[in-house]
């Protein structure tokens, strides 16, 4: 296992870059009042770097420290150590209100869209939400979620129903939505498309590869699954034990796996293909 | 409308069970009101059954029942054998010294206990949240009757407070804002004991429920789109983690109900606490019911309360009553 995270040269992206991580580190400390506090590294040391339009996919097990990246590059957390360049200018420890601008130019998606919407909400009030914060008119937000709602698929009509009534990958859209309100420049899919049947993830992955195409984004897709987001990312970083291990273009990690844990992550999704293919009886 | 109606007819439905079940074991406690009187050589057995007849005590459980809650319907709680009075006026005027008592100390508890429990959960492991998680777990593990005894035998020590009644003896001299404030120092221990012992579990349990909704998924992502940590407590974290808190209204009534009959007797208020316990040894059978029945039509009323609440600030529960219609 390799101390020091793979240089991303081998990544390509020879335009500007948008967002570059180098040497992030997250700790958590668990205890209580009558439990010694102890530190759990949940990212030793993370380097990645995104170019504008690229789609960056970091895969890794369960508490690899994957989605503990996403959330401090979408600075849901502070991050204890590194810098998190955002077209230059280091977001990792801005405060809350010095963030706000940054805000606008990265979003988050969730894995479960179910817990990720304030339960009371209405689509509309979910999808409103980030242009109620950035103070804009009544009209201007509603007319804004009515175009969103028809980009990702979705009725105009059903605005005013509350959210428990959508499906998951009805959700899903919605918070799709919601992510593209501040018109960002980044969006950053925590396992965005795990939990969705097979028809709705190939429907919301097509949806995410439309919307690229239409705003110009940039994604950095966090999975676990390796055949999933071979599909969609141009670039992977295998990540395991907080570190990433491998890093590089998607079909070369793909087919020329160099590091332990990225071959396990290749063996797995090739058991669960052919699991699938024996229980249905067709090729993936 | 139709969950309100439903919620109604469950509550009347509960006054009747706990008003039978009152009959019934207040019929099955051994001993009589007029047990002690047999033991009276000069009153003769004659007498005695003559009096048990006039207050009806001769009929089978079920008549006196039914002739209970007909009377009822009309306000009429039956007759007080140990004062020879109707019970109706004889409970009011201590009941209403104990609603002053039991809602006094339900709003201190209440406007204590809210800000607190979101301020630890919002600082959580800070100074602040170790306090309180400290503080009530000691009052929880202790009595309510020993924080009581402990706390009178402080007021009484310092002489901070008067103790025992709800007015001085010269109060009839006063003026109205000197009666009114002579009523708040008599009113200050009790209440305090209430609400102290009350706030040690409304605190914990509005902690929990905030902390929980602040680890929730969506407020993470609201934290994401950039909502200012006011909008996000106010807007998504609190209407959220009301729904436990209210419904812990009903049963903070009911605590505080039941452990104000304690803190009434411990610090000489005057009200039911003490007349029932006197109605109880003494076996006075309709100031007993009426007592209890009392208490318990607080209890549902208090519920019924919390009932509402909750339809009115969870959009959920509306709709799941026009569903149900």
């Amino acid at each position: 296992m390799p101390t020091h995270s793979p240089t991303y040269s081998s990544m390509g992206g020879s335009s500007e870059s948008l967002l570059r991580v180098t040497g992030l580190c997250k700790r958590y400390t668990r205890g209580s009042l009558w439990r010694k506090r102890v530190a759990v590294a949940a990212v030793i040391s993370a380097d990645l770097e995104i170019s504008r339009g690229q789609t960056l996919a970091l895969v890794g097990e369960s508490g690899s420290g994957k989605s503990t990246v996403a959330r401090c590059v979408a600075r849901i957390e502070r991050p204890d150590a590194g810098q998190i360049l955002m077209q230059g200018t280091d977001i990792a420890q801005l405060a809350v209100a010095a963030l706000l601008p940054f805000r606008c130019r990265m979003q988050m998606v969730f894995q479960d869209a179910v817990t990720s919407m304030n339960p009371r909400f209405s689509a509309l009030e979910v999808i409103e939400e980030p242009m109620r914060i950035r103070r804009e008119t009544t009209d201007d937000r509603r007319d804004r979620a009515r175009a969103l709602m028809i980009e990702v698929g979705l009725s105009p009509d059903w605005m005013h129903r509350s959210i428990s009534n959508f499906s998951g990958g009805q959700r899903q859209r919605i918070a799709l939505a919601r992510a593209l309100t501040m018109r960002p420049q980044l969006l950053v899919l925590d396992e965005a498309l795990t939990g969705l049947d097979v028809s709705t993830q190939a429907q919301i992955a097509n949806l995410l590869i439309d919307l690229q195409a239409a705003h110009q984004l940039t994604y950095l897709l966090i999975s676990h699954d390796l055949a999933l987001v071979a599909r969609l990312a141009d670039l992977i970083g295998v990540m395991a034990e907080g570190r990433i291990v491998e890093a590089g273009p998607a079909q070369q990690i793909v087919s020329d796996p160099k590091h332990p844990a990225t071959k396990k992550l290749l063996a797995s999704a090739e058991a669960a293909a052919a699991k699938l293919t024996r229980i249905t009886g067709a090729s993936l | 409308m139709s969950y309100i109606l439903r919620r109604v007819f469950r509550a009347i439905l509960l006054s009747l069970a706990v008003s039978a079940l009152c009959f019934l074991f207040t019929e099955m406690a051994p001993g009589s009101f007029f047990d002690e009187m047999r033991l009276n050589p000069q009153i003769s057995p004659e007498t005695i059954l003559a009096l048990r007849s006039s207050y009806g005590l001769d009929q089978p459980l079920a008549v006196r029942y039914a002739r209970w809650v007909k009377a009822a319907l009309h306000a009429d709680l039956g007759y007080s054998i140990a004062y020879n009075m109707p019970v109706r006026p004889l409970l009011w005027s201590r009941a209403k010294n104990t609603l002053l008592l039991t809602i006094s100390a339900l709003a201190l508890t209440w406007l204590i206990s809210v800000p607190l429990g979101v301020w630890a959960a919002n600082r959580r492991g800070g100074l602040v949240d170790k306090a309180v998680a400290l503080g009530s777990s000691f009052v929880i593990s202790v009595p309510e009757l020993v924080i009581a005894v402990a706390l009178l035998a402080l007021v009484v020590r310092w002489r901070i407070l008067p103790v025992g009644g709800m007015m001085s003896a010269d109060s009839d001299a006063f003026s109205t804002l000197a009666k009114v404030q002579d009523l708040a120092r008599h009113l200050a221990l009790p209440v305090l004991i209430l609400a102290l012992c009350e706030m040690a579990i409304i605190v914990r349990h509005v902690r929990a429920s905030v902390l929980e909704v602040l680890g929730a998924t969506y407020v993470q992502a609201a934290r994401g789109l950039g909502v200012s940590q006011g909008r996000l407590l106010f807007r998504h974290v609190l209407p959220v983690a009301a729904n436990p808190a209210i419904s812990l209204l009903g049963f903070s009534l009911a605590g505080l109900l039941s452990g104000s009959l304690i803190v009434e007797v411990v610090c000489g208020w005057p009200g039911l606490g003490p007349l029932i316990l006197e109605a109880t040894l003494s076996r006075d059978l309709y100031l007993v019911i009426g007592g209890i029945m009392f208490s318990a039509l607080f209890m549902i009323g208090g519920n019924l309360v919390a009932d509402i609440m909750l339809m009115a600030v969870d959009p959920r529960i509306r709709k799941e009553g026009a569903d149900a219609r």
